[in-house]
């Protein structure tokens, strides 16, 4: 009696396409993990990028001046001219994402001056810490964003 | 066999839900990949729209800036268009579908630099635009306020988007639109020396390098005092402007009166001709016996001696050889100018009081010099007002006796001739030998009841029929206190009354006592009651750098000190109006620039207790209690002007020379307007645009 089956080309064929399909899946799954992770983390990353701006925005010019001349020590969060780690603690009044950790952050001040109009440059940078989970999923390893806050009448 | 026919059929089943799953599966993945990369390209796009946030707010904070100082740049394209409302920017009567057609580019160099130097900054286009949106030039009354003068709202809008070449690479993009108020406000307006103004403007005072509002009464109140200063000196000078840029000055009397200056030695050559002596009437001996009874009575106890001792009796009496004739002088009034010449001081005082006497006024006797006005050639082209001049007209009749014969007609009884006899008496001639007899007012005299004064009248002339025969015709003969006269030299024109005005109505006012302060329409102010320690804090006054920095009307809530440290060196248009003023050191303009400081007190005074320099119009004028005064402690040097209630110069530092020098930047043929434009935003809205 002859049993029907399959023969082992056809085998070897199917498990061909099989795994060629299930790798695609496999490839296309991590491509998208590592999408969406880079998404996110550029988004943590550019969000903390702008929070200083905007608070140095409300500070002001004037107190912006100061602080580029030495003359005031800014908030403890925000130190400026040094690449700091990101505190996260449950304690600060500052609370960030618990991610925010896998960061540091520079914030530089730069008088601008065009006739007498006078402003202060804010460039803020996020970069990446070293050996941390964000280097393996974040394309770029850094980040950075400007603006002018200006002297205002008072 | 039906165990080999079952199992091939559970075969294609499994096959089936295999490829089944795994489609299934396919399309998951498919979809996880679709949403990751929609996340990506969100983080991509919120980094773009984010980056063009950032740079819109700054060209936004830059835009304003640019505004902000342009609006003190009164020679700037930017400022005359914002004053003007020229048709390019002013869309506050333009319909709503068209208001965007409006406006005026406004640089914003420093984030067009910033922008250029990141990656896709430099793909973005920054535009930045003015425009006004509205504009009210009247006030909550409805009166219109001096011409480009209001309120009105700008609108500042900024785009920040893809240059064309990469709108297919980039969706980010943003526009605020904010708005923020304004006030236009003239500082110094436009005054024409040869008319007077037609409507009420915030800086009329400053026409005037004097100017005193309640004059009238205060001159009345100190019996004249208030212009004649018993020990106060003060010269408004003007010499060295033309008659286009003279300040005028304006000593505050109501129409239809006036107030006068005495003439002193200093300014003698203002009295007008003739003021040497001015022969006018001269009179025969039957005049001088009837004018001079107590010679007469001489004559005649002499001839009747004479007569009796021949028998005879008298018949008349005649005189050859006499001078006798009635002259004036005009002389300057006040003690000092008189003190060398004691009997004119006497006669001048013994006029006076009993002039006052008569007109039942009380008044100081002492006569002081008055406050002078320089170039006094030019008076005609400085004065308003009814000023007048006050001098001495001394008439007197002068009579000398020396080389004349006196003779006597005596008929003896049963005679028909009569006789001729001479009457020699060396001591009668000589008691009217070159006599001059002040010639007063009997009815003025008369007035003097106490006995007091009237001892130093010559009673040698019959006052009586000199009035009545003599000075009934011919005034001039007698003396007196000459005020009819205005205080210009070589005419005695009218000169115009000020235009004044309550600065809500339109009409003119005929008492300057109504008249309103200036910088009256507070709705135009930049700044209301500020403690003063906020002018450091706003950068206005940094008395440690001595600098004042103005800019539009700031009232204060708390009196002002300037110059604590110093001479202030200021720098733009400014009023500060404060509940007092003191000025401690000088104050002066920074050279080369168009600065004007104009200080205000509203019912408190002005005080300058520095002898430097001072360059700023000093105004205080009370808006209900109208008893604003400037006070000099010492000796005053001030280029700028002077506007006050009243003059109160007895307070002044005795003793020294006031001097206030108009300053002609306040007399214009172009208003000066400052513009101020409010740091807060009164309307904000920001589209951003990702896609």
């Amino acid at each position: 009696m002859k049993r029907r089956g399959f023969s082992l080309l056809e085998v070897i064929i199917a498990m061909a396409f099989l795994s060629v399909a299930i790798l695609s899946m496999f490839w296309m799954n991590r491509a998208s993990n590592q999408g969406s992770m880079d998404a996110y983390y550029e988004f943590l990353a550019f969000s903390l990028a702008r929070e200083p701006i905007e608070v140095f925005r409300g500070f002001g010019y004037d107190y912006l001046k100061m602080v580029a001349d030495g003359n005031v020590s800014p908030p403890a969060w925000y130190p400026v001219g040094t690449m700091k780690d990101i505190e996260f603690s449950l304690m600060s009044d500052m609370q960030y994402p618990a991610e925010a950790r896998l960061f540091q952050r520079l914030i530089e001040l730069t008088p601008v001056t065009a006739g007498k109009l006078q402003g202060m440059r804010i460039k803020v940078t996020v970069a990446v810490k070293g050996q941390s989970r964000v280097e393996v999923w974040m394309s770029r390893k850094a980040v950075s964003l400007e603006s002018l806050v200006m002297e205002r009448p008072k | 066999m039906p165990e080999v026919t079952g199992q091939s059929r559970r075969a294609g089943v499994a096959m089936f839900s295999a490829i089944f799953v795994m489609i299934i599966v396919g399309l998951l993945a498919m979809q996880f990949h679709y949403m990751t990369r929609q996340a990506q390209s969100t983080a991509y796009r919120f980094q773009t729209s984010e980056l063009a946030r950032q740079l819109a707010a700054a060209a936004m904070e830059e835009a304003f800036m640019y505004v902000h100082n342009e609006t003190e740049n009164q020679s700037g394209a930017f400022f005359n268009k914002l004053v003007s409302r020229s048709s390019e920017i002013d869309a506050s009567t333009t319909s709503l579908d068209n208001k965007n057609s409006k406006g005026t580019p406004v640089p914003v160099a420093l984030t067009l630099a910033q922008a250029a130097a990141m990656p896709i900054g430099s793909r973005l286009k920054i535009e930045a635009t003015a425009r006004i949106v509205d504009f009210r030039n009247t006030d909550s009354k409805g009166a219109r306020y001096y011409e480009n003068e209001g309120v009105g709202t700008l609108e500042l809008r900024v785009t920040v988007e893809p240059k064309p070449e990469f709108k297919k690479q980039l969706q980010g993009a943003c526009t605020i639109t904010r708005h923020h108020d304004y006030k236009v406000i003239t500082i110094v307006s436009r005054r024409d020396n040869s008319t007077q103004r037609s409507s009420y403007a915030n800086g009329f005072i400053l026409d005037y390098a004097l100017f005193v509002r309640n004059g009238q009464e205060e001159f009345e109140g100190t019996g004249g005092l208030s212009l004649n200063p018993a020990k106060q000196k003060l010269s408004v000078d003007q010499t060295g402007l033309s008659p286009s840029q003279f300040g005028k000055i304006y000593l505050g009397n109501r129409r239809n009166s006036n107030v006068y200056l005495n003439i002193g030695s200093t300014n003698a050559d203002l009295i007008p001709e003739p003021r040497k002596k001015e022969k006018m009437i001269e009179v025969d001996d039957q005049t001088v016996f009837k004018l001079l009874p107590k010679f007469f009575a001489q004559v005649r106890a002499q001839a009747q001696k004479v007569v009796n001792d021949k028998g005879a009796s008298m018949k008349g009496f005649s005189m050859s050889g006499h001078k006798a004739y009635f002259e004036y002088q005009r002389l300057p009034i006040t003690d000092e100018a008189l003190a060398p010449k004691g009997d004119l001081k006497d006669t001048r005082t013994l006029v006076h009081v009993a002039e006052l006497k008569y007109q039942n006024k009380k008044e100081v006797t002492e006569l002081f010099p008055s406050i002078r006005f320089l170039p006094e050639n030019s008076l005609i082209d400085i004065l308003e007002g009814d000023v007048r001049q006050r001098y001495f007209h001394h008439g007197y009749f002068y009579v000398d006796m020396s080389g004349c014969k006196i003779w006597v007609k005596a008929k003896k009884s049963g005679k028909t001739k009569e006789e001729t006899i001479e009457i020699t008496d060396p001591a009668l001639i000589n008691q009217f030998k070159n006599r001059l007899i002040p010639c007063i007012n009997a009815e003025h005299i008369a007035a003097i009841t106490d006995g007091s004064i009237n001892s130093a009248t010559d009673d040698s002339i019959d006052l009586v029929y000199l009035n009545n025969n003599i000075a009934n015709t011919n005034p001039d003969v007698l003396c007196r206190i000459d005020s009819a006269n205005r205080y210009l030299k070589g005419s005695n024109t009218t000169l115009a009354h000020p235009g004044m005005f309550h600065f809500r109505n339109a009409g003119s006012l005929d008492d300057p006592t109504m008249a309103s302060v200036p910088f009256a329409h507070m709705n135009l102010w930049a700044r209301r009651n500020a403690p003063t320690d906020r002018l450091e804090e706003y950068g206005i006054y940094q008395p440690a750098q001595k600098k004042l920095f103005l800019r539009g009307v700031i009232e204060l809530s708390e009196p002002l000190v300037i110059g604590e440290n110093g001479d202030v060196e200021y720098e733009g248009l400014g009023v500060i109006i404060a509940p007092g003023i003191t000025i401690k050191n000088g104050l002066k303009r920074k050279p080369g620039t168009n600065s004007a400081c104009i200080l205000v007190t509203r019912g408190h005074p002005i005080e300058v207790s520095t002898e430097n320099l001072v360059e700023a119009a000093l105004v205080s004028m009370g808006r209900n209690d109208r008893n604003g005064q400037i006070i000099a402690t010492r000796k005053m040097n001030l280029h700028g002007c002077i506007a006050t209630d009243r003059l109160k110069l007895d307070k002044w530092a005795p003793g020294v020379e006031h001097r206030v020098a108009y300053d002609p930047f306040f007399k214009r043929n172009d208003d000066l307007y400052q513009v101020n434009i409010a740091r807060w935003v009164t309307f904000e809205r920001m589209v951003e645009q990702d896609e």
